[in-house]
């Protein structure tokens, strides 16, 4: 009987505490009012992943730049038109004719958000502590790309560290002149200093948080329009405007609420009932939303394509082989198909929205060099190829690796079927996990891989320096002299009408030769409260840009 | 019962070793990367990233020194969360699993007990058969099903309940019903079965023709016998139902650590993965350790015959 009264009196602790703990923490948060029927000055954006640490230097994630791009700011910023605009800086650079030293003046009220002036010298520090060895930035081979970056990278002990920082190319020439002078002339440098990697950083700031830096809303600090007043981690960030800002006269919004949703559906959920602006989507969500004045699309610089291997498959090594795989497909259909609405189908390798480097977008400038889907042309091809290698047929039992998640599988699918179909070949299509299949390419380990590649800067040579021979990501194994000889001499060149050209030049020969064979530009859809007016959605770096938001 | 109790505590140590143990030879045997944008990283960058996690060292090295900082309580730091330590993450999420737990008991067992008697008290009548086919639901539909419906239908069509979100108490209610729906169905299908058994039982057949009242009979003898078998299981029950939030709280959004579970095996995150798992299996463990405990001072046939095994 004692026994028996333990145990009651265990499952009635077990339902009171659960009331308890229920009841204690039920008053945390706040109900996620949505602005629709509101003028107020205030937002809520359901936003798919929660943002790892908030850290200039060692930030790559998206998730991270969006949010920094919220509550800080660089030199400039990029405007609607793609356009680097003075942010921080006063004016455009002043660029030396070698094209390698940028002298850069400061706005002389630009402060941080507690109001200690932002000088020369927080770039200076951000720039170093990015090319420490001890920071382990991941992006740091952007910034290697000031005089003695590499150098000060490459260092190992603490004196050759200060050593190689006081060489480096980044001097304050007073608290308000930035001078950087770079190895090489870059002719996207401009646009490049409004990338978060190249933001200012307080050094009295990080060192006082240490690992804790940028972990939380009380741990990090910005000179942008927005203040992050709170972020409840895998829950919400909530933002307020920046009094302090320079331009806060240009900024509307009051307040910008951030929930984490991972979940698409839910998100939808949300947004249809008015507790959030604005959600992404993709797949059979498109369908539904497309037409109506929500929907919107966001092209992204980012390309989809096929990789033979030439070393595992000897056949790849054959020119129209891999032609003949290529141009076997109909991207317009596997778009139909695969992704839905959005994404379209390559033109080239360099996606649509990047910049020539010389005033004009790269794909009107080197026009359309994808070849046409051809099946008919596609089967000669193949049987030309395989003539020349001596070959009876198409080796047997070639596997195609692909994203076991999202679209993956089916993109697989389409492609073992358009190759069965227009070629007449078994190809076996092998979704592995993500990580897997990255591994298998960094290890050359495959045969044929669905991959994707994003531009981590605005310029051609984020998609073409790849596969110069030799190269850190030429996974394919592909060996081109004369491409390799085109990229080199783009990286040095200064006339950027000359390095347009050279890279134009490189991409037909990229396009001719096939080692890689480019399906389609990816685009995310998104469906917004249609209220929000001047919120922007860029192509690469932050998703979505607020500085110039306003509710209606 | 010293050297019993001091006993299930060894065992209980090694299960936990054995744990942390596979939990880290299965790690180590995950393909690829832990880093984020591992796709981009240069062999150079990796490397130093290998070194600053101590993943460049031999294998039974990163072992021994694994097995010291679990000892020490130090789960390390995310590889996806660099600034976050694994130990933090947990604080941080696991209220959100817990208290929707404990809801989604607390509603299960209010629930499911009343479905349970209401059957046993009107045997083989409509009440009966709509509380068992209800149970029959709560166990045929996962909650990945219920979920979504429930989001829906309540959270956006009717507009009664916000259909996702972790704020107001109003946003506890559908992930707690989405949640509880099965075990619900499990502890009314357990008490109608041992009410009947009661029931059927001679001292309430005396009690019934001493002229009891019903209610003085079911309150008084019937449900503080019937309650036995099920007070029983609630132990593993309730550890079940904290640590199977994950896919609920996915649909709702809720900020607990079930979906950390999920992506960072996704993400190779191996500090999250090892920290979550070993977090977990220490709740169970020590479950099982106190109901192991619980048993034997209910029944002391238990402890002497384990300890004569």
């Amino acid at each position: 009987m004692k026994a028996k009264k333990w145990l009651a009196a265990a499952v009635a602790l077990t339902m009171v505490g659960g009331t308890v703990v229920g009841c204690s923490s039920n008053n945390q948060g706040q109900s996620g009012g949505g602005t629709k029927g509101s003028a107020k000055q205030e937002v809520t954006l359901n936003y798919r992943a929660e943002p790892g640490a908030l850290d200039v230097s060692k930030s790559t994630q998206v998730a991270v730049f969006t949010t920094m791009g919220m509550m800080h700011e660089g030199l400039y910023r990029i405007d609607k038109d793609g356009k680097a605009q003075p942010a921080l800086a006063k004016e455009l650079p002043q660029i030396s004719a070698d094209g390698k030293t940028y002298t850069i003046k400061l706005r002389d009220n630009v402060t941080w958000a507690d109001g200690v002036p932002v000088k020369a010298q927080d770039f200076v520090y951000s720039y170093q502590r990015t090319l420490d060895p001890n920071t382990k930035a991941l992006y740091s081979f952007m910034v290697a790309w000031i005089k003695g970056g590499s150098a000060l990278m490459k260092a190992k002990t603490p004196e050759e560290i200060e050593k190689a920082k006081k060489e480096l190319g980044v001097k304050a020439l007073d608290d308000k002149t930035l001078e950087i002078t770079l190895e090489t002339p870059k002719a996207f440098f401009t646009e490049q200093l409004a990338f978060l990697t190249f933001f200012p950083q307080r050094e009295d700031i990080v060192k006082k948080y240490g690992d804790k830096y940028g972990a939380d809303a009380n741990t990090v600090i910005g000179a942008g329009p927005f203040i992050l007043e709170k972020w409840d981690h895998d829950q919400q960030l909530v933002f307020v405007k920046n009094d302090k800002y320079w331009d806060k006269d240009n900024v509307k919004l009051q307040k910008i609420t951030i929930n984490i949703v991972k979940d698409q559906n839910t998100g939808l959920n949300l947004f249809q009932t008015g507790a959030a602006d604005l959600q992404n989507i993709s797949g059979e969500n498109i369908k539904l939303w497309e037409g109506k004045p929500e929907y919107l699309v966001q092209p992204e610089l980012s390309v989809w394509y096929i990789k033979f291997q030439e070393k595992t498959v000897p056949a790849f090594k054959n020119k129209k082989i891999r032609q003949a795989l290529a141009i076997s497909i109909d991207n317009k259909a596997y778009i139909e198909t695969v992704t839905g609405k959005g994404p379209v189908p390559a033109t080239g390798f360099v996606t649509t929205g990047t910049s020539d480097g010389n005033g004009g977008e790269f794909r009107k400038t080197a026009g359309d060099l994808m070849p046409k889907f051809d099946p008919a042309k596609a089967k000669q091809l193949l049987q030309e190829g395989l003539q020349e290698l001596g070959l009876k047929e198409f080796p047997k039992g070639l596997k195609i690796q692909g994203d076991d998640h999202g679209v993956g599988p089916k993109a697989l699918e389409f492609l073992v079927a358009q190759w069965k179909q227009n070629l007449g070949i078994e190809v076996l299509a092998e979704p592995l996990p993500h990580k897997l299949r990255v591994d298998n390419e960094n290890n050359h380990k495959y045969q044929i891989s669905l991959s994707g590649w994003g531009a981590d800067y605005n310029d051609p040579m984020t998609f073409l320096d790849m596969w110069i021979k030799g190269g850190e990501f030429n996974d394919v194994d592909w060996e081109h002299d004369q491409y390799t000889e085109l990229i080199k001499k783009a990286e040095v060149e200064t006339d950027r009408a000359k390095r347009s050209q050279l890279m134009v030049q490189a991409e037909k020969i990229l396009m001719e030769e096939m080692p890689v064979a480019p399906n389609y530009f990816r685009a995310l859809n998104w469906v917004k409260n249609p209220k929000i007016k001047g919120m922007l959605f860029p192509p690469y770096g932050v998703e979505f840009e607020l500085k110039w938001a306003y509710v209606e | 019962m010293v050297r019993y109790t001091l006993r299930r505590f060894v065992y209980m140590l090694i299960t936990l070793w054995l744990i942390v143990t596979t939990t880290f030879i299965l790690m180590k045997n995950l393909p690829g990367d832990p880093f984020e944008n591992s796709e981009k990283l240069t062999k150079e960058q990796k490397a130093i990233l290998m070194a600053q996690y101590g993943l460049d060292k031999p294998v039974w090295e990163q072992y021994v020194n694994y097995l010291k900082d679990v000892a020490q309580g130090d789960l390390g730091v995310s590889f996806q969360y660099p600034a976050r330590k694994v130990t933090e993450v947990i604080a941080q999420g696991f209220p959100a699993s817990l208290e929707l737990g404990i809801w989604a008991l607390s509603l299960a067992i209010t629930a499911g007990l009343a479905l349970g008697i209401i059957a046993a008290l009107k045997h083989n009548t409509k009440w009966d058969y709509t509380a068992m086919f209800t149970a029959v639901v709560g166990i045929s539909v996962p909650s990945f099903v219920l979920g979504p419906l429930l989001s829906y239908f309540i959270g956006v069509k009717l507009g009664w309940l916000p259909p996702g979100l972790w704020q107001g108490p109003e946003h506890r209610i559908l992930p707690a019903i989405a949640l509880s729906f099965s075990t619900l169905a499990i502890l009314a299908r357990l008490m109608r079965t041992s009410m009947l058994d009661v029931i059927n039982q001679d001292y309430i057949k005396t009690a019934k023709s001493k002229g009891l009242s019903q209610f003085a009979i079911v309150t008084k003898h019937t449900l503080r016998n019937a309650i036995l078998p099920v007070v029983t299981i609630l132990g593993p029950i309730f550890v079940n139902v904290i640590t199977g939030t994950l896919v609920v709280e996915q649909i709702f959004s809720v900020p607990g650590l079930g979906r950390h579970f999920v992506m960072s095996v996704y993400s190779n995150d191996y500090t999250m993965i090892s920290g979550l798992t070993i977090f977990y299996s220490v709740i169970l463990v020590f479950v099982m350790f106190l109901t192991d405990i619980a048993y034997g001072l209910i029944d002391p046939r238990i402890r002497l015959a384990k300890g004569r095994g």
